[in-house]
């Protein structure tokens, strides 16, 4: 496969807007890609279009992707939609890499959109994002995909010494990060105190320490080779130097547990392992990355599954500063889940576009910098949601992004 | 008091019908390699085998693998009410509701004894959808 490089990004600030509409949202982080890039919008070729609750939100469950670009103008051009819970927007951007690095088509536009926010109905917000459980034995008998996160934690605490001090740790770290994203749903930023006097939502979770269900909102990328850029004289890079999916493979009954207890970070070492030897680098090369933090202490989890340290380490790494804005590698640095907020078909998106926006030094406030320039690698952890039958993940996602030296 | 009554869903479970007053669920057992699974299958995904599953009944008996009580829910169910994953004594851990304790952090104990029984979960309009709940084997209401 041809080297595939991303030139361009846009985002819909996220948040509460119930006077858009999905067409609304999804143009302003189209034609920000497509201004970012600097190329003529006629030249994208394929697109396709992340939404996983337009068909519980407003009824439009088919023909998502051309009611959604329709409105921005493109045309002429195959629109596919790709639904599947929090890993959406990821395998849209995966898709779209593996369409121009194939050589099939020329630019690629992969477009995440999502309306949660439903003014006066939280418990309708809810019960769109439960759809992405199966639904008879999950959904129907009231399984909700933040109570199941928050099911494993008790053994985690007990066997990794975290304590609801270092979850709000984590929260008030990602809140500091968002205060400087005008991108971001939630950018007052507020202490750990204050973090763990909020509300419970589920033991041992507090209202900040999880990713609010009403959010709305857009994000957008354009990839194609680096040839292809270089012809169309587009804003160059990062390049993905490496990425992969895969699902939770099933573990019979008498198999010794080994999973962590939160689906999410189940598969992510495998995940990782792949996409670090592709990449050629390891834990230790990275300056940056963005984690999937739908609730506060799968970012703990993810240190350790991702390689940054060993078990029980994860609470001390993230006391030592290594992972806020001027540590060794930033995480969340747009506010992760938690603040920046997580529309669920956009989330892939957003990180990438945050990853984007770092390693081209454009980040403003929040710029992370390494030996005085901005970060080189850069990784995305992404996973979707499913509970059910087959407990487990339909889709873990890495991606290990390169800004190379010019 | 609706009288419309549903299963969530047919060919999941079964009443009681033996000494121990347990009802049952419905699984599958694969004649290659022996794995169980609940809900039922036709290939198994153990063994990664067409057609080698049989159906079996899973006895209502487990113990806790973990549980949360749950502030808020989707509609159609009352928060706060408690969420689990029970590991079957036939097998497979499964994801159920857990009664017949207080809806308390610290009601329960990782690994303990729990039995099934089968419980209206949610109304639906006039009709009451019955589903499996788990409680333990002593019942502790407040």
């Amino acid at each position: 496969m041809d080297e595939v490089v991303v030139i361009g990004v846009g985002m819909h600030r996220f948040g509460e807007h119930p006077s858009l509409h999905l067409a609304d949202l999804a143009r302003v982080a189209v034609w920000d890609a497509i201004e970012d890039a600097g190329i003529d919008a006629r030249a994208i070729d394929i697109a396709y279009v992340a939404n996983c609750y337009a068909g519980v939100i407003t009824g439009q469950s088919d023909a998502v992707a051309p009611a959604v670009l329709g409105y921005t103008g493109l045309s002429g051009l195959p629109m596919i939609h790709i639904s599947g819970g929090t890993s959406a927007a990821t395998v849209a951007f995966h898709e779209a890499v593996m369409a121009v690095g194939s050589g099939q088509y020329r630019i690629g536009l992969a477009l995440g959109v999502e309306k949660q926010f439903v003014p006066g109905n939280p418990a309708r917000s809810i019960s769109a994002i439960n759809t992405s459980l199966e639904k008879v034995v999950a959904m129907d008998l009231g399984m909700t995909p933040l109570a199941e996160l928050a099911m494993g934690l008790r053994r985690l605490m007990d066997s990794r010494g975290w304590t609801r001090e270092d979850f709000a740790r984590v929260t008030a770290k990602n809140r500091w990060h968002a205060s400087m994203n005008p991108l971001a749903e939630v950018q007052q930023p507020i202490s750990e105190a204050e973090v763990l006097a909020a509300p419970e939502v589920a033991w041992p979770l507090t209202r900040p320490m999880c990713a609010s269900a009403g959010v709305d909102g857009a994000a957008a990328a354009l990839v194609c080779t680096r040839r292809t850029a270089r012809e169309l004289g587009a804003t160059a890079g990062p390049r993905v130097a490496a990425m992969h999916l895969r699902s939770t493979p099933y573990l019979r009954n008498d198999a010794p547990v080994r999973r962590t207890g939160v689906p999410s970070m189940d598969d992510v070492a495998e995940v990782f392992a792949k996409v670090y030897e592709r990449a050629a680098v390891g834990p230790r090369d990275l300056e940056l990355l963005q984690i999937h933090d739908a609730v506060a202490p799968e970012e703990l989890l993810a240190y350790e599954v991702l390689g940054l340290c060993a078990p029980g380490e994860e609470a001390a790494l993230l006391a030592s500063g290594a992972t806020r804005l001027g540590g060794r590698v930033p995480t969340g640095t747009d506010g992760g889940l938690l603040a920046r907020g997580h529309p669920v078909g956009v989330t892939g998106l957003a990180q990438i576009h945050e990853a984007v926006v770092q390693m081209r030094g454009r980040a403003g406030p929040r710029q992370a910098w390494h030996d005085g320039r901005p970060p080189r690698i850069a990784a995305v952890q992404n996973a979707g949601a499913r509970g059910g039958a087959a407990n487990g993940v339909p889709v873990c996602a890495g991606l290990i992004f390169q800004m190379d030296q010019p | 008091m609706s009288a419309a009554q549903r299963p969530v869903a047919e060919g999941l479970f079964e009443p009681a019908d033996s000494a121990d007053g347990l009802p049952w669920l419905l699984g599958s057992g694969c004649v290659k390699c022996g794995e169980k699974v609940f809900p039922a299958m036709l290939d198994c995904p153990a063994c990664v085998s067409r057609d080698s599953m049989r159906p079996v009944r899973l006895a209502g008996r487990g113990t806790l693998d973990r549980f949360v009580v749950a502030r808020r829910g989707p509609s159609g169910f009352r928060a706060p009410y408690i969420q689990g994953f029970v590991r079957l004594d036939d097998g497979p851990t499964i994801y159920s509701l857990i009664d017949g304790c207080p809806v308390a952090d610290d009601a329960l104990t990782l690994g303990e004894a729990l039995e099934m029984a089968l419980v209206p979960v949610r109304e639906e309009g006039d009709v009451t959808v019955i589903g499996w709940s788990f409680h333990p084997v002593v019942r502790r209401d407040g």
